[in-house]
C-alpha cells in the first residue's frame, strides 16, 4: 500500500468518522448489568427475606420508575421461584427527574436496587440449596434506548434458623424507599384553571420538595415545580397535564424532602372540575 | 407583486400562531413541511380528508417494533387506502437518531416496504413543537374538519415487545374507524409511548 493511499483511506475512515451521528450511535459495550441478590447468607423454613434486582448503569444511561415520565417503560421481573415461595410487591425507590430540553422522565441513573420480599415454604427441608431466579426486562436510554432482557439467578442455603438480615447495600435502597407519610400531616391538592397547588403540612417549613405522580397523565413532567415554603410545610405549584381530561378525586405520588427521605402521599383534591374546554364533540 | 408578500406574510402569521400545543376537540395546528420527495404539504391542503401524523425515529426500538413487525405498515395500507391522509414526521436534528437525509428516507421506506402518504422531514422540530410531539411513535388523527380527535399512543401495550402486538388495543385503528364513520372518538386522549423525540438540543 503506498503511502498517499494509506493517507487518503485514513481521510476516508476519518470523513466517514466525522459524518456519522455520534450521538446517536449505539455503543458496542454493555451499558447495564443486572443481577440479584439476596440480603441474608441463608435462609430458613417461612422465614421472609429480602431480594433485590441490582441495575448497574453506566455514564450517561438510565432506566425508568414505575411511572417513566414522557419517554420510556420501568423494568419488569418475572420470578421463577422453587413451588411454595411467595414473591411479595416490588419496593420502588423514588425516582429522579432526568431532565432533557423538552422533557421530563422519571428514573435512575448510576444503581438501582429494586427490593422485594419472599417467603420460603415451611416445609422447607434444612441442608439443601434453593436457585431463585428471574426473567428481567428493561429499555435504558441516553439519547438513545436500548431494550434488553436477561436471566438471573443465584444459590443460597437452607439452615435451620436465619441468618441474620441486614446488609449495608439493603439498608442504604431502603432510604430511597417511600415511606408512609406520619399520620399526623396533611397532604391536600387545589385545582386551579391549569395547575393543582399542593400543601403539604408537616409541622415544620420546608425550602423545597420534587413530586412525582405516581400516575401518567395528571402533571405535566417537563414543567418545573414551584415551591413555596409554608410556616408548617410546603406547597408546590404543579401544571395539569394536557392529557389529562377528568377530574380526578385524588392526586397520589411520591414526595422528596431536602432531607432525601421521600414519602407516599395522596392529596385529595377540591376546586374546579376539570378544565372543561378541552372536549369538543368532534 | 404586492399581493404575494401580503399573502407569505398572512400564511407566516397563520403559521406562527398555533404554537400552543395541540388539544384534542380542538383545531389541529396548520403546518407547512417539505416531504423526502421535495413537496411541501400544508395541513389545511387536506380539509375534508382525515389526517394521521405518525411521529418517527427508524432507530428507536419502540418505532422498530412497530415496523419490524410490519404492524405500522398494515394501518398505513388499510387507512391510505381508503382515503385517509398520512404523514410521517421526523423531527430528529441533524447528528441525533432518526435523523435522515430524504434518499435515505426513501430507502428506508422502500425496505421497510412503507407506503405512508408522505414524510415530512422537520429536522429543525418546527411540526413537532407545534404538536408538542413527545415520543416515537407519537399518533394524532385529525377528522375532515381540522379538528384534532385523537393524540397519543399507537396501542395500550407500552413496552418495546414485538410480542405485546398481538393482544394489543390499537387505539389509532378505533379512532380512524370511528372517525371515518362520522362518529366521535369514544378513547380521544392517551399516553404516548416510546423513545423521547430527538430535538435539536
Amino acid at each position: 500500500m503506498t503511502p498517499r493511499f494509506t493517507i487518503s483511506l485514513l481521510l476516508l475512515a476519518l470523513a466517514a468518522l466525522a459524518g456519522a451521528p455520534a450521538k446517536a450511535q449505539l455503543p458496542t459495550a454493555p451499558v447495564i448489568h443486572v443481577s440479584v441478590l439476596a440480603e441474608p447468607q441463608s435462609i430458613a423454613p417461612g422465614q421472609q427475606f429480602w431480594v433485590a434486582v441490582q441495575f448497574h448503569l453506566e455514564k450517561g444511561w438510565h432506566i425508568y420508575w414505575i411511572n417513566p415520565g414522557d419517554s420510556g417503560e420501568p423494568p419488569r421481573v418475572q420470578w421463577h421461584l422453587p413451588a411454595g415461595f411467595q414473591a411479595g410487591e416490588f419496593q420502588w425507590p423514588h425516582p429522579e427527574r432526568l431532565v432533557t430540553k423538552y422533557s421530563v422522565d422519571y428514573g435512575y441513573a448510576d444503581q438501582m436496587l429494586l427490593l422485594a420480599p419472599i417467603r420460603p415454604p415451611a416445609g422447607l427441608a434444612p441442608g439443601a440449596r434453593v436457585n431463585l431466579g428471574g426473567t428481567v426486562k428493561w429499555v435504558v436510554c441516553r439519547e438513545v434506548c436500548i431494550p434488553g432482557k436477561t436471566e438471573v439467578a443465584l444459590s443460597i442455603p437452607v439452615k435451620r434458623s436465619a441468618a441474620p438480615q441486614s446488609s449495608k447495600l439493603f439498608e442504604d435502597a431502603r432510604k430511597r424507599i417511600p415511606q408512609p407519610a406520619p399520620a399526623h400531616w396533611r397532604a391536600r391538592a387545589r385545582q386551579e384553571k391549569d395547575a393543582f397547588v399542593l400543601s403539604l403540612e408537616t409541622g415544620q417549613p420546608i425550602a423545597q420538595a420534587e413530586f412525582f405522580p405516581l400516575l401518567p397523565q395528571q402533571v405535566e413532567n417537563a414543567a418545573p415545580q414551584a415551591a413555596i415554603a409554608l410556616p408548617r410545610g410546603v406547597r408546590l405549584r404543579l401544571k395539569m397535564s394536557e392529557q389529562l381530561l377528568k377530574p380526578i378525586a385524588n392526586l397520589k405520588g411520591v414526595i422528596v424532602l431536602p432531607s432525601g427521605k421521600a414519602y407516599l402521599i395522596d392529596a385529595p383534591v377540591t376546586g374546579a372540575g376539570a378544565r372543561d374546554s378541552k372536549i369538543k364533540k368532534g | 407583486m404586492k399581493r404575494p408578500k401580503w399573502t407569505l406574510a398572512v400564511i407566516a402569521v397563520l403559521l406562527a400562531l398555533p404554537l400552543l400545543g395541540a388539544r384534542v376537540g380542538e383545531a389541529a395546528p396548520n403546518f407547512a413541511g417539505a416531504d423526502s420527495n421535495g413537496k411541501t404539504h400544508k395541513l389545511s391542503d387536506y380539509r375534508g380528508k382525515v389526517v394521521v401524523l405518525e411521529w418517527h425515529n427508524q432507530g428507536c426500538p419502540y418505532t422498530k417494533k412497530h415496523y419490524e413487525s410490519g404492524n405500522m405498515q398494515k394501518l398505513q395500507k388499510e387507512w391510505t387506502a381508503k382515503g385517509v391522509i398520512w404523514l410521517t414526521v421526523i423531527s430528529s436534528a441533524p447528528g441525533e437518531q432518526g435523523y435522515v437525509t430524504a434518499a435515505q428516507e426513501n430507502e428506508y421506506l422502500k425496505k421497510m416496504n412503507s407506503t405512508p402518504t408522505a414524510v415530512l422531514l422537520d429536522p429543525t422540530g418546527v411540526i413537532g413543537h407545534q404538536y408538542e410531539a413527545k415520543t416515537t411513535p407519537h399518533m394524532y388523527v385529525i377528522n375532515p374538519n381540522g379538528l384534532l380527535v385523537y393524540e397519543g399512543a399507537i396501542d395500550d401495550k407500552s413496552t418495546a415487545d414485538p410480542a405485546d402486538i398481538a393482544g394489543a388495543t390499537n387505539w389509532v385503528q378505533a379512532a380512524l374507524r370511528q372517525t371515518t364513520a362520522g362518529k366521535p372518538v369514544s378513547t380521544q386522549v392517551t399516553r404516548p409511548y416510546g423513545c423521547s423525540v430527538k430535538y435539536a438540543r
